[in-house]
């Protein structure tokens, strides 16, 4: 078979991120968006590492990366969840459909 | 060989998750999926050679960070016992269908056609020592602004996700 | 001192203006003030008349604009004048606390008098004819204000403008000969256009010397812009004697002197100067004898007095002229005070309402008597010596002259002890009683009397110091003519008046004729109103009529075309410019209400253009488009 070389792991972060888009956009729940941005950011990871494992001159600072962005999901799983609850409670509902607080 | 195989079985198990994650209705499942992408990804990590990534992957996403979305999600359902229909497509759903894959033929197209300056092979593993190292030398600021940020979004999680209370 | 010599005219000013801030407080006290500004100024004169005397001849100026210069000069005519002038204002403001008792005003009568000193020492010590002429505006504004002092009295009022309006007609002329001496030397300065007129063409000289001397016709009333003056008797008596004795009309004397210099290459003018004289000197003599107001009689006899200074200047006899002024001055302040204390007395101003005023007031009587004597030309007394030396170059000129102003030197002789001996001698012929003069109105009698005696008998050396020349020695003919004709005036006056020996209605019967003609002044007056009146007015209403009806026409026309092209602007201004401005506003604000409803507020939404614009980005980069 063919050999594996970056461009594969880059097709499939773009894959993952392309899911994750489509679950941003095309899910209703709040928590399911969340989700969806984590698979988005996992996909990011993956194409750090590939750059930073395949490109002579990276000099392993994608990982680095990755450990920040892994760092920073954290604390937006952290955050995004408290605003859910917090959400939740005010409004009684999930549904992001229902909410336009930034309309016009 | 067997890299290939490794690798389109992880990545076959990577973006199967996601898809599930997407399109299952009950959203504990959709959350259990989730799990599986990822450990998916940890896998791809292996595959790259970055044990500690992978290790971090493991703990971080699959251990912590999808335990505090399902207790999210027993915090915010409380009541009706079902679960079924819990995870819907919004209006926005086929729209979302062809913004992605638009995006993903553009990207993809995109990527095959560059040819990229590569050593070929993936480089060796970075030694967890020398990313400690490096974390606490080079890196330091964004080390230490990354761990102030983690302690701002803690202290914020809980300000905003506690009960309010009444002062009416 | 004498390097601030520009100084002297400015006390009088400082007191006018506070005058004008405390003289509501002081009330007739402000004559005390006034009189320290003219002490002043009498004493800053005094001081600097040694080096006069020792010859210095003093002049500052700075430059005004362009090369109009503003400036002052002392020669031996100015210093002169500036003490005369502060000399009789003193007094006259001493008497005015007197007369004024009682009179509401007074702030704005005593700022006005000294405003009018102030102006006339301006004129005097200018070094150039347009600072000069300035400053004889002011005394023209002065001289309305204060002859309209009781302005609530129609007939004062009229007088005013009647003196305003008379004396403007001789200031245009006086405008148009400065202008003719700045066109012609370029300069307004004396000493410039003097340099100059030696090179100027002698025609220029004569227009330019008839145009100052009818400036001179209107402000020292000569024929025939004599009118205003006897009307001017309406203003208080103070200011008829400084009108006759120091200021206004002395000032036109002393221009006509101070152009001398130019008047000596014009002949025609001086032949002009001298008829105008004339004529002024015996019909106003004769307008006299038939006057009956007190102050009248003594601004005909101004008029008279005049004619004499204006022929002396006229025959280039600059001595006599203004020796003749400073006599005047003083006999004339003096007669005009004296009528002030007789009218207070009496509480006439008819001369035949009054008689017996010897009796009741023998200060006033006797210091009038002084000065009657004076006027009428008897020696040893000061009317005599400058009258004389005016008769002695008259009649080296043309002994015509000499003869037709010894008739009017006759005249006044008759006229002046007509006068006295129908106010002082005799009885009172009314019983209305005034009230007894104090003593600030018979102290200036008294001082005033006293250089009315004895000033004529200075005449020589005041005659070298103002011309430089020694006065050449007079022709004992016309001096003991002269005196025999003042004589004879005294004796008919005493003959008609004084003993009434002849009849006065009879004469005036057997002249009916002429009387009129005197009383009504030579129908001069009516004949200016009905000029007024017909001619003036009818121009004036064919001027209204071409003004309503062809400027007015042209200036309707061009305002129905402006309203109509601005309405056209109008409509251009809100159809189309106003149009493309709100339709780009409300193109924005149209397409700001569309684009705003993209803002749905749906998170989602947001997304999918992001997604949406990147799918772009990256398709227009592998387009090769971006």
């Amino acid at each position: 078979m063919l050999e594996i070389g970056l461009t594969h792991y880059l097709l499939l972060g773009a894959a993952l991120f392309a899911i994750g888009l489509f679950g941003a956009i095309g899910k209703k729940h709040v928590i399911s968006i969340l989700l969806s941005i984590e698979l988005m950011l996992n996909a990011v990871n993956i194409n750090l590492l590939a750059f930073s494992k395949f490109l002579p001159l990276s000099n392993g600072a994608g990982e680095i990366f990755s450990i920040f962005v892994i760092v920073i999901a954290a604390a937006e799983v952290a955050i995004g969840l408290a605003i859910a609850i917090a959400l939740y409670r005010s409004k009684g509902s999930l549904d992001l459909d229902k909410f336009n607080l930034l309309r016009w | 060989m067997m890299q290939s195989i490794v690798f389109f079985l992880l990545a076959a198990l990577t973006l199967g998750g996601a898809l599930a994650v997407i399109n299952l209705k009950n959203i504990v499942h959709s959350v259990l999926c989730l799990i599986v992408t990822f450990l998916g990804v940890a896998g791809i990590f292996l595959t790259l050679r970055a044990d500690f990534l992978a290790a971090v992957q493991v703990l971080v996403y699959a251990g912590a960070v999808s335990i505090l979305v399902i207790f999210a999600l027993l915090l915010v359902n409380q009541g009706d016992g079902k679960m079924a229909e819990t995870n819907p497509y919004s209006r926005f759903g086929y729209l979302g269908v062809a913004a992605a894959m638009l995006f993903f033929g553009f990207l993809s197209f995109s990527l095959i056609k560059t040819t990229w300056q590569t050593t070929g092979i993936a480089a060796a593993a970075t030694s967890v020592g020398e990313i400690g190292v490096r974390l606490l030398s080079q890196y330091v600021i964004a080390f230490e602004l990354a761990a102030v940020l983690l302690l701002v979004a803690m202290v914020a999680a809980i300000i905003i996700g506690r009960e309010v209370k009444d002062h009416a | 001192m004498i390097d601030y010599f520009w100084l002297i005219p400015m006390p009088v000013l400082f007191t006018m203006i506070l005058t004008l801030l405390f003289g509501k407080k002081l009330g007739l006290k402000s004559a005390y003030l006034g009189m320290l500004g003219t002490i002043a100024s009498f004493c800053m004169s005094l001081s600097v008349l040694p080096d006069v005397i020792a010859g210095t001849v003093k002049q500052v100026e700075f430059t005004w604009f362009l090369n109009f210069k503003f400036g002052f000069m002392l020669d031996p005519l100015t210093i002169t004048l500036l003490l005369l002038v502060s000399f009789l204002a003193t007094f006259i403001l001493l008497y005015a606390n007197g007369y004024m008792h009682g009179e509401g005003g007074l702030m704005r009568f005593f700022a006005e008098v000294q405003l009018f000193t102030f102006s006339m020492l301006g004129v005097v010590i200018a070094d150039n004819i347009l600072q000069a002429f300035i400053f004889w505006e002011i005394m023209g504004l002065c001289s309305y204000l204060l002859i309209g002092f009781w302005f609530h009295k129609p007939s004062a009022a009229a007088a005013a403008k009647k003196a305003f309006l008379t004396t403007r007609v001789g200031d245009v002329f006086m405008l148009i000969g400065i202008l003719i001496l700045y066109t012609q030397t370029g300069s307004l300065q004396y000493h410039e256009i003097f340099a100059a007129a030696a090179n100027m063409d002698p025609f220029w000289i004569t227009a330019a010397t008839l145009g100052l001397f009818g400036g001179v016709i209107g402000k020292s009333a000569q024929f025939p812009l004599h009118v205003w003056l006897p009307d001017a008797m309406e203003g208080p008596t103070p200011v008829s004697a400084l009108i006759h004795a120091a200021t206004m009309v002395k000032a036109g004397i002393y221009l006509m002197a101070r152009f001398m210099p130019l008047l000596v290459l014009a002949p025609i003018s001086q032949n002009f100067m001298v008829i105008i004289g004339l004529i002024t000197a015996l019909g106003t003599a004769l307008m006299a004898l038939t006057a009956t107001d007190f102050k009248r009689v003594l601004a005909f006899s101004t008029l008279s007095q005049l004619g004499f200074m204006v022929v002396a200047l006229g025959t280039l006899n600059m001595a006599g002229a203004i020796l003749h002024l400073i006599n005047h001055a003083f006999f004339k302040a003096l007669l005009f005070l004296g009528a002030g204390c007789v009218i207070h007395v009496t509480g006439t101003n008819n001369i035949w309402e009054m008689g017996g005023v010897w009796k009741k007031d023998k200060v006033t009587a006797i210091t009038v008597l002084i000065a009657t004597i004076s006027i009428a030309g008897i020696p040893p007394l000061s009317g005599f010596w400058s009258k004389d030396e005016i008769l002695i170059g008259a009649a080296h000129a043309n002994p015509i002259f000499c003869g037709i102003l010894l008739l009017a030197s006759f005249l006044t002789a008759f006229y002046m002890f007509r006068l006295y001996y129908v106010v002082f001698a005799g009885k009172p012929r009314t019983e209305k009683h005034g009230h007894a003069c104090g003593k600030t109105m018979l102290i200036p009698l008294v001082v005033l009397s006293f250089f009315a005696a004895f000033s004529g008998l200075f005449s020589k050396p005041i005659a070298r110091f103002i011309t430089g020349e020694t006065m050449a020695h007079g022709s004992n003919t016309v001096m003991m003519i002269s005196i025999v004709v003042a004589l004879l005036g005294f004796l008919l006056a005493t003959v008609i008046y004084g003993w009434q020996k002849i009849s006065a209605a009879k004469i005036a019967n057997t002249f009916k004729g002429i009387c009129t003609l005197l009383i009504n002044r030579y129908y001069i007056d009516a004949a200016y109103n009905w000029f007024c009146n017909h001619i003036v007015v009818g121009l004036a209403k064919v001027a209204d009529f071409f003004d309503k009806h062809v400027i007015d026409g042209i200036i309707h026309i061009v305002r129905d075309v402006t309203l109509l092209v601005s309405k056209a602007a109008k409509w251009v201004d809100i159809y189309i410019v106003d149009g493309i401005i709100r339709g780009i506003c409300s193109g924005f604000v149209f397409g700001g209400s569309e684009i705003r409803k993209t803002s749905t507020g749906q998170l989602q939404q947001y997304l999918l253009l992001i997604a949406a614009a990147v799918t772009v980005m990256i398709a227009l980069v592998w387009g090769g488009l971006l």
